[in-house]
């Protein structure tokens, strides 16, 4: 029944590939290009423009440039990826393997228990660890502050951004911090001692030794970091976006264009440039790798 | 002088472990609490909490909608996951990785709330919308090109010899898939397997987006309601419930790290 | 240049005492080797000196100064690690000039001292490259100068010849050697390789389990090891080394019985082991009391190992005669008795 020399005909390899690729290709390669599609239109999810969409050529893409909730979104959008995605958690995720560098304590098993924890538990629970732990009255921090002689802030309500910030820097430092310490792991012992018998003080051993065999996985971590916070919904569940929209990352603006004013078509519009960016950063994100081999 | 920068260092690691752990301690103590609240206080223990969300409906309900929604997710990963992996395996056509990246690419690139907008219009216009099955569908194109890559890996380090010998009694190809190469990928499957249902457990956007009615919310979106909702927010039941919630989760991942080391869920959690 | 001096220095790591209350002294300008098999101890005592370890009793003196407590870069040490562990993202000239930029060394200054000491370790044609692009052999010889441009008061060598082939490794064992020499900077070497310890140094020291077995110049150690260990493990092929029992003047061990012809200090009865070296053992074809039948035949070319069992026992002979024995073939081993070392119950040297 089969061809010789093949285990698999080739219609039987379209046979096998076809339920997964027929889904894949359904449920999300098609959405990806339709999205571009819809963007053009007027499509809306009640009323008229539900039943009878119009196609609108590319005044959803200009106005999506001339609305100024889409830049506050973009302005937050790029604070909130450089402070808890590049400072926060590459940052912090490559200190925090630094620290752990060549300890065995017990300390550094459970800051990395702690940290993992905070990155693989669901979303809508992490959301509201913090709720309850930024409350005003309440919550750990404004109790721990206290005991500085600090007073309490309504963090939620008085800095949204810095909150989601500190917030996601908390929750995704563990992937950056997991990366490092692997790459640091790869390091080989020599090369550490024999800047220790040179007289490298830690700086300088990070600057001249570290930093510049880490450089690739710097570069991978933050393309992917980048890529991903970008993306991402949950801040949505501490704040909505607010108040007043100053921590309306774009997801949130999408979300909020899309689906409680359900203006599909502008929304498309908004989610094909999202889209379009993200293919820019995963294409970067290539070429840094395949430029890695040369090393 | 190397001593004191040990302290150092060891000083400035206790801070941030402290720092990771606060805003966890809520999710370990309040549960247990006999007055629940969002403040952390030594408990006077009760399991009350844990009472309530049996009394409550949407708690139950949702509940088994994850379980309906992960094993959908999973039971059709599995069986399209495995059946593309092993074609993708045994097959020569050239550009096959080429096309297994093209897939990862894309995975990673359509993602959040971006990507539910055309997802939304098209399941509403395919009638998905507010049904589980809308939901598995999406849930499944989303992990399928990961699955695939993985199980593709599993499949290529079975030896071919498997199947020759049976091809040369005369099996039909499907029938190799089915006693040869299926049930030697056992381990294979079982990651997917674990991978997938974890996921989708811990999803909250694609339900989100794409049901409408309470009765159909899996536990994230109940989750959700409840700290949401109009009036005092029960805290007791959504400390309880995700408590509860996260619980599978942990120690899934805990299990798997310790078998395959941490590496492994790397590039799978984004 | 300085003199190294170890005084009770122990290093535990657990419950296992990697280096066991060890006394050293090393002379000023010497090459010194520590040499034993994996896990006795000698890179534990070199990392002690190093500073990469700390010792958990005893001192430690470099010169008039001691410095068990000093970080490794205030001991004025330079160290050559096995993988030479030299920096793949900079030039050859940054990752020798790189301790001096450390120490702030002012540019001229930075370049004239590369300059020197490439020319004398032949790399200054390699200066632009990167380590990738060099050899195994130039590599090693890039560490060394890394380690000369310190001007430390001790070398401290970490295998440094293992990654390298045979025959290149021959050509370095010579240059370290003559370098050292000229330098006339004392060096602490570690190795596994007892053909290298001995080409190399001034002294050794044989270790096992932490523990100095024997500290000798080479010639004394190969002619009168202090101990059953030192005797096997140095000289190649190695010693035979026979257990047996004393009784009276005679070695007994089974059907074998040596002549000892001389007094030995240990109580009648007692166990003890024979050693005589292959090359002090003749073959003949004259019979005599140990009389034995060829069991194996190694061809060297300028030489052959021949096994022979004399009494069941396997004795190693070297054989340099141009007609090679045969298989099978009967013949009687002798050797004088002053070729004899005999070992205690304990294992060290009774006579």
């Amino acid at each position: 029944m089969s061809t010789p020399g093949l285990i698999l005909s080739r219609r039987q390899t379209l046979g096998f590939l076809s339920p997964a690729f027929l889904v894949i290709g359904v449920f999300l390669i098609f959405p990806a290009l339709w999205v571009l599609y819809l963007g053009l239109t007027n499509l809306e999810l009640t009323g008229l423009r539900a039943v009878m969409p119009q196609f609108v050529g590319l005044r959803n893409f200009s106005r999506v440039f001339q609305d100024s909730f889409f830049y506050n979104a973009l302005k937050l959008s790029l604070a909130f990826v450089l402070g808890s995605g590049i400072i926060g958690q590459a940052g912090l995720g490559l200190f925090l393997a630094l620290l752990m560098y060549r300890e065995r304590s017990s300390i550094k098993s459970f800051v990395a228990a702690c940290a993992v924890a905070a990155w693989i538990i669901p979303d809508v629970v992490v959301a509201y660890l913090w709720v309850a732990f930024l409350d005003n009255d309440f919550g750990l921090l404004n109790r721990g502050l206290a005991l500085l002689g600090l007073g309490p802030k309504n963090w939620l309500f008085q800095y949204p951004l810095f909150s989601i910030v500190l917030f996601n820097t908390w929750r995704g430092a563990a992937f950056s911090m997991l990366l490092f310490s692997a790459a640091l792991e790869t390091i080989p012992p020599s090369f550490i001692e024999t800047a220790d018998t040179l007289g490298a003080s830690a700086w300088r051993r990070f600057c001249d030794i570290i930093l510049p065999l880490l450089k690739t996985t710097i570069l991978t971590d933050i393309l992917l970091i980048t890529l991903w916070t970008f993306n991402v919904f949950t801040p949505f569940l501490l704040t909505a976006g607010g108040p007043s929209f100053r921590s309306e990352i774009l997801p949130i603006y999408v979300y909020r264009t899309s689906f409680k004013y359900f203006k599909l078509g502008y929304g498309s519009a908004i989610s094909a440039v999202l889209l379009f960016i993200n293919l820019l950063f995963a294409l970067v994100y290539l070429q840094a790798k395949s430029r890695q081999k040369k090393w | 002088m190397v001593k004191r920068f040990s302290i150092l260092k060891l000083a400035l690691l206790l801070l941030f472990g402290v720092g990771f752990f606060l805003p966890l301690l809520w999710l370990i103590l309040t549960p247990f609490s006999a007055e629940p609240t969002l403040a952390v206080k030594l408990p006077s223990l009760s399991l009350k909490s844990f009472a309530e969300i049996w009394q409550n409906r949407t708690a139950v309900l949702a509940f088994k909608n994850s379980i309906i929604l992960s094993l959908g997710a999973m039971a059709l990963v599995l069986l399209l996951g495995s059946l593309a992996a092993y074609a993708l395996s045994r097959a020569r056509f050239s550009g096959k990785d080429t096309l297994l990246y093209l897939l990862l690419l894309f995975s990673s690139i359509v993602t959040g709330v971006a990507a539910m907008v055309p997802i939304y219009a098209l399941n509403n216009k395919l009638h998905l919308i507010d049904t589980h099955l809308g939901v598995i569908l999406v849930f499944t194109a989303g992990f399928l090109p990961t699955a695939v890559f993985i199980l593709k890996d599993f499949i290529d380090g079975i030896p071919r010899a498997y199947e020759e010998a049976a091809l040369v009694d005369g099996s039909s190809s499907l029938a190799l898939f089915r006693y040869v190469a299926f049930p030697l990928s056992r381990p294979g499957l079982a990651v997917i397997a674990v991978l997938t249902f974890v996921n989708t457990w811990a999803n909250f956007l694609v339900p989100f987006v794409l049901l409408r009615s309470g009765e159909k919310a899996p536990i994230a979106v109940a989750i959700y309601q409840f700290f949401t909702e109009v009036g005092v927010p029960r805290i007791g039941v959504i400390s309880a419930y995700s408590l509860l919630y996260t619980a599978p989760v942990l120690i899934i991942y805990f299990w798997i790290s310790r078998r395959y080391g941490f590496g492994f869920f790397g590039g799978l959690k984004g | 240049m300085a003199e190294v001096v170890l005084d009770q220095v122990s290093k535990i790591f657990g419950s296992a005492k990697a280096v066991d209350n060890i006394r050293l002294r090393i002379a000023d300008g010497e090459f010194f080797t520590l040499l034993g098999p994996s896990g006795c101890g000698k890179t534990t005592t070199l990392r002690l000196v190093a500073g990469l370890e700390l010792a958990d009793a005893g001192t430690i003196r470099i010169g008039e100064r001691e410095v068990t407590r000093v970080p490794p870069a205030e001991r004025r040490i330079a160290m050559v690690f096995q993988n030479y562990a030299l920096y793949p993202h900079m030039t050859i000239a940054e990752n020798i000039s790189y301790p001096l930029r450390l120490r702030k060394v002012p540019a001229e200054t930075r370049a004239a001292k590369i300059r020197a000491v490439a020319e004398k370790l032949r790399i200054g044609h390699l200066l632009d490259r990167m380590p990738a692009q060099i050899s195994g052999g130039q590599q090693q010889r890039v560490a060394v100068a890394r380690a000369m441009v310190q001007d430390p008061l001790v070398y401290l060598f970490d295998e440094p010849l293992s990654n390298l082939d045979a025959k290149l490794r021959l050509e370095a064992r010579r240059f370290l050697k003559h370098l050292q020499r000229e330098t006339g900077v004392t060096a602490i070497y570690v190795t596994h390789d007892q053909t290298e310890a001995m080409a190399l140094s001034d002294r050794m020291a044989v270790l096992k389990d932490g523990k100095l077995m024997q500290v000798a110049p080479p010639e004394e150690i190969y002619r009168r090891p202090a101990n059953a260990f030192v005797a096997g493990f140095v000289g190649s092929p190695p010693m035979n080394l026979i257990e047996g029992k004393v009784e009276g003047a005679k070695f007994v061990a089974g059907q074998l019985a040596v002549d000892l012809s001389r007094t030995v200090n240990l109580p009648p009865g007692s166990t003890a082991t024979l050693g005589i070296r292959p090359e002090q053992i003749q073959l003949s074809s004259r019979p005599s009391a140990l009389a034995g039948v060829i069991d194996d035949v190694e061809p060297l070319g300028n030489e052959q190992i021949v096994t022979v069992l004399v009494a069941e026992v396997p004795w190693l002979v070297r054989v340099t005669e141009k007609t090679a024995p045969r298989l099978g073939e009967r013949v009687s081993i002798h050797f004088e008795p002053s070729a004899l070392h005999l070992f205690g119950p304990d294992g060290t040297r009774a006579g």
